[in-house]
């Protein structure tokens, strides 16, 4: 992958070395794969080359192979003109923002992935290259995605000169990482990676959640294992787990000793699970409260805790032996007196499994009475994990499909 | 009838960019300079009116057809022509200029609240919190109301240049007939800082952007041009008043000045007391006019030039890098002139005199832009239209030249 303002001005050369000019522009085709046709080199002359003339892109210059002049099609139509420091207009037609920088791909063909439209693509150009971008990165400058994938682009507007977003602003901003995945999905490797970088450390966190096993695998043993472990913090435990599990030991152990220790010591537990029928679908973000506490003190509990958890239904319950002694569902708790104690109130019935409880059983379970999540103990009767039912679900088909 | 009374409404629903950012040319920063011109060389300074006017006119006329035709901004257009980098200097120019200008309103807002016996930082303080809410709570329609009552107070010079009872004979003649004494170095330094304070980098901006907030539609374009002749002239209009009412008082008394400020206070004595305060007024007036549209240059150049969402009707949330941007413009400034050591009147003749001398700078991009076929497409200039903006500007540059080497060896 390759930025625009990278190449932008750069020197050309010939095969034999000589110098042809600089690269002023690049032609691409308008359509829903945008690939890059020609680039256009002004010298002494102004030179129109096809793309498959270039040899190699890199930080000093282009090389090109033996090259033969072309002229501008009237499908193609030129990056620095049409898309570069353009408006970018939503759905409804209001202006919201401009093209920082364009982003292509150079494998397996040259083709814009997508637009860059923050602050780093500014600082690019004014300061002739990445230079600033890792400082810039980790300001708290921009929250939002500042990478625009090419497939939420319209690409008929373009063809009348105008950049309009297949949704609006406001939906863009929620742009789901799930979507995105697929997106990646579809690219090489080290265009995915780069493609991350651009991202905050949160949304790439949740794309690479998203994405499928053996390319989460190959993403984390690319990335530094500081750079892993602070992205597997951020996703949900049995997700992390699961990504472990794919790599080999070594990176494995890499990872786990760069987090942070509280995080670290419950990825090691729900690890020590995992080849038990149940333990890889598992999470520990669950939350449990004695039984002498009041309904006040869990609804607090809960407060704490609802921001990290990726989702929260039930309220466990154990005793001062560390043993599950109850539970008590969200909406049953809010509708409790704030005084009452939590042991008058919650459900003694408890639907249990244990670790090698099979998978199917537990499924069934959790549809039979209703339930979202199963609590897994031990011969103790404490607590290791739940079993949520949208992960189970998941879990089951795909096997089913598989 | 009918059909003139229908022209004349099209026309008001057009009125209010040009007309709104020529008065602001005459804005805190503009009654001082004009009050300051016309205290050291009388109604010889006058004559410089009709070639401002005119020079006003045309300048104004060019950016509203370019809003109107393209539907953007200045800088809009600089950044999609000529890339971040240019666009990245030409805001940082403008941002300079934008802060030395309003440094200078908010001197004038200082000194009228002396004038007036209003304690100086309350006075500051409550301005800058009512063109930050006028600003950003209200939408377009609002603030145009308010902007254009806001020339009413203008009229304030009107009665001062009056009561200073002037021989008006002589000053419409001197519009006209140059003076001997236009040939002095002092003249040229003090029409460069008269042509700086009301064409101005930030007028050119700020009349395009308010037009393309405006959308108004191509075919309106005419009434759009006499609107432009209607504002430069309604502004200078109100600065031979300004001229009129210190020639008439200090230069015939002969009353030595050394700074734009004395200019304001010193002429109490020959209007008497009432037209002083009216002058004060008037110069609150235009020292908030001056402040609130300046700033909202380098907030809307902002949005332009780096693409955030930016427009007076954006709700606040939405364009909130706008509004804070906004919001500093006004704070930095202030900040300055209230802290007592600030060596005002030196920072005030030198932001003068860099808005004349950037102004050649910014024409050049306007005409670059509106004689660009791709985006004006029939509307570009005319070869006379071209001819008379050119060569005014090619005197600007010389003019500014002139100054600066005057700047550099002052003995010359």
């Amino acid at each position: 992958m390759i930025y625009f303002s990278e190449i932008y001005n750069k020197k050309v050369f010939t095969q034999e070395g000589n110098l042809l000019g600089r690269l002023k522009d690049v032609l691409f085709l308008p359509v829903e794969t945008p690939l890059l046709t020609k680039i256009v080199v002004d010298g002494k002359q102004n030179h129109i080359l096809p793309i498959n003339s270039v040899r190699k892109f890199n930080g000093k210059g282009i090389y090109l192979n033996d090259f033969a002049e072309d002229e501008q099609k009237e499908n193609e139509i030129s990056l620095s003109k049409n898309l570069q420091n353009q408006q970018i207009v939503d759905l409804k037609g209001s202006k919201i923002i401009r093209v920082n920088d364009v982003v292509i791909n150079t494998t397996p063909q040259y083709a814009i992935s997508g637009i860059d439209i923050g602050f780093r693509g500014i600082l690019r150009w004014l300061f002739f290259g990445r230079m600033f971008e890792d400082f810039v990165r980790n300001l708290p400058l921009t929250k939002s995605s500042e990478f625009i994938p090419w497939s939420e682009i319209q690409p008929k507007e373009l063809q009348n000169g105008r950049i309009v977003l297949k949704k609006a602003q406001e939906q863009l901003k929620k742009m789901f990482p799930e979507d995105l995945a697929d997106d990646l999905e579809k690219t090489t490797i080290t265009n995915a990676l780069n493609i991350l970088k651009v991202m905050d450390k949160e949304m790439s966190a949740k794309v690479i959640a998203d994405l499928k096993l053996n390319y989460q695998e190959e993403v984390l043993n690319r990335f530094p294992a500081e750079k892993s472990a602070e992205i597997l913090s951020l996703i949900d435990p049995d997700e992390a787990v699961d990504v472990l599990l794919a790599l080999n030991s070594k990176k494995k152990n890499e990872i786990l000793s760069k987090m942070k220790k509280d995080v670290r010591a419950d990825l090691e537990q729900l690890l020590s699970h995992a080849k038990t029928p149940v333990g890889h679908l598992m999470t520990s973000d669950f939350l449990t409260v004695n039984s002498d506490k009041t309904v006040r003190d869990a609804i607090e509990a809960v407060k704490k805790v609802a921001d990290d958890f990726s989702e929260i239904f039930y309220i466990y319950v154990k005793n001062k032996q560390d043993q599950l002694v109850g539970v008590i569902n969200l909406s049953e708790l809010l509708t409790q007196k704030p005084d009452t104690q939590l042991f008058r109130i919650m459900n003694q019935n408890l639907v249990l499994g244990r670790l090698t409880t099979p998978k199917e059983i537990v499924a069934n379970k959790l549809l039979k009475y209703h339930l979202y999540a199963m609590p897994i103990v031990n011969e103790n009767k404490s607590l290791l994990g739940i079993v949520s039912l949208q992960d189970i679900s998941e879990d089951l088909l795909k096997d089913h499909t598989s | 009838m009918k059909g003139i009374l229908k022209k004349a409404l099209i026309f008001f629903g057009v009125l209010g960019p040009s007309v709104i950012t020529t008065m602001a040319g005459n804005d805190g920063a503009g009654v001082i300079t004009y009050s300051m011109a016309g205290a050291s060389f009388g109604y010889a300074m006058l004559i410089t009116l009709p070639f401002l006017t005119f020079l006003y006119a045309i300048t104004q006329e060019m950016g509203s057809r370019v809003a109107i035709v393209s539907g953007k901004g200045l800088g809009d257009i600089i950044r999609e022509r000529f890339g971040i980098r240019i666009a990245t200097l030409v805001f940082i120019l403008i941002i300079v200029a934008n802060f030395g200008t309003l440094l200078t309103d908010f001197a004038a807002l200082k000194l009228a609240g002396t004038m007036l016996n209003i304690p100086v930082i309350p006075l500051i303080a409550i301005t800058i919190l009512f063109c930050f809410l006028l600003v950003t709570f209200s939408n377009y329609e609002k603030s145009q109301k308010v902007f254009l009552t806001g020339i009413v107070f203008y009229l304030a010079y009107l009665f001062s240049a009056m009561k200073a009872s002037p021989d008006w004979g002589s000053t419409v003649t001197h519009l006209i007939i140059p003076d001997n004494s236009i040939f002095t170095k002092g003249f040229l330094i003090a029409s460069m800082a008269v042509l700086g304070t009301t064409i101005t980098p930030w007028g050119q901006f700020f009349v395009q952007s308010y037009m393309k907030d405006k959308n108004v539609s191509s075919d309106r374009l005419g009434y759009a041009k006499l609107e432009a002749f209607l504002g430069a002239f309604l502004s200078n209009f109100f600065t031979y008043f300004m001229m009129v009412a210190t020639a008439a008082t200090l230069f015939l008394h002969k009353i030595p000045l050394t700074s734009g400020e004395q200019a304001a206070l010193a002429i109490k004595p020959f209007v008497g007391n009432l037209a002083s305060t009216f002058f004060a007024i008037g110069l609150i007036n235009a020292a908030i006019i001056g402040i609130v549209i300046i700033s909202l240059t380098s907030a809307y150049a902002f949005s332009e030039f780096f693409g955030f969402s930016g427009s007076l009707d954006d709700p606040y949330n939405k364009g909130k890098t706008f509004y804070t941007i906004f919001l500093l413009s006004m704070i930095f400034p202030a900040l300055l002139v209230i802290t007592p050591l600030f060596p005002l009147f030196a920072i005030v003749l030198y932001t003068q005199s860099l808005n004349g001398i950037l102004l050649p700078i910014f024409f050049f991009f306007l005409l670059k832009i509106v004689n660009d076929k791709n985006l004006m497409g029939k509307y570009v200039n005319g070869r006379i239209y071209n001819f008379v903006a050119i060569g005014s500007t090619i005197l600007i540059v010389i003019a500014a030249l002139v100054t600066i080497v005057y700047g550099i060896i002052p003995n010359l």
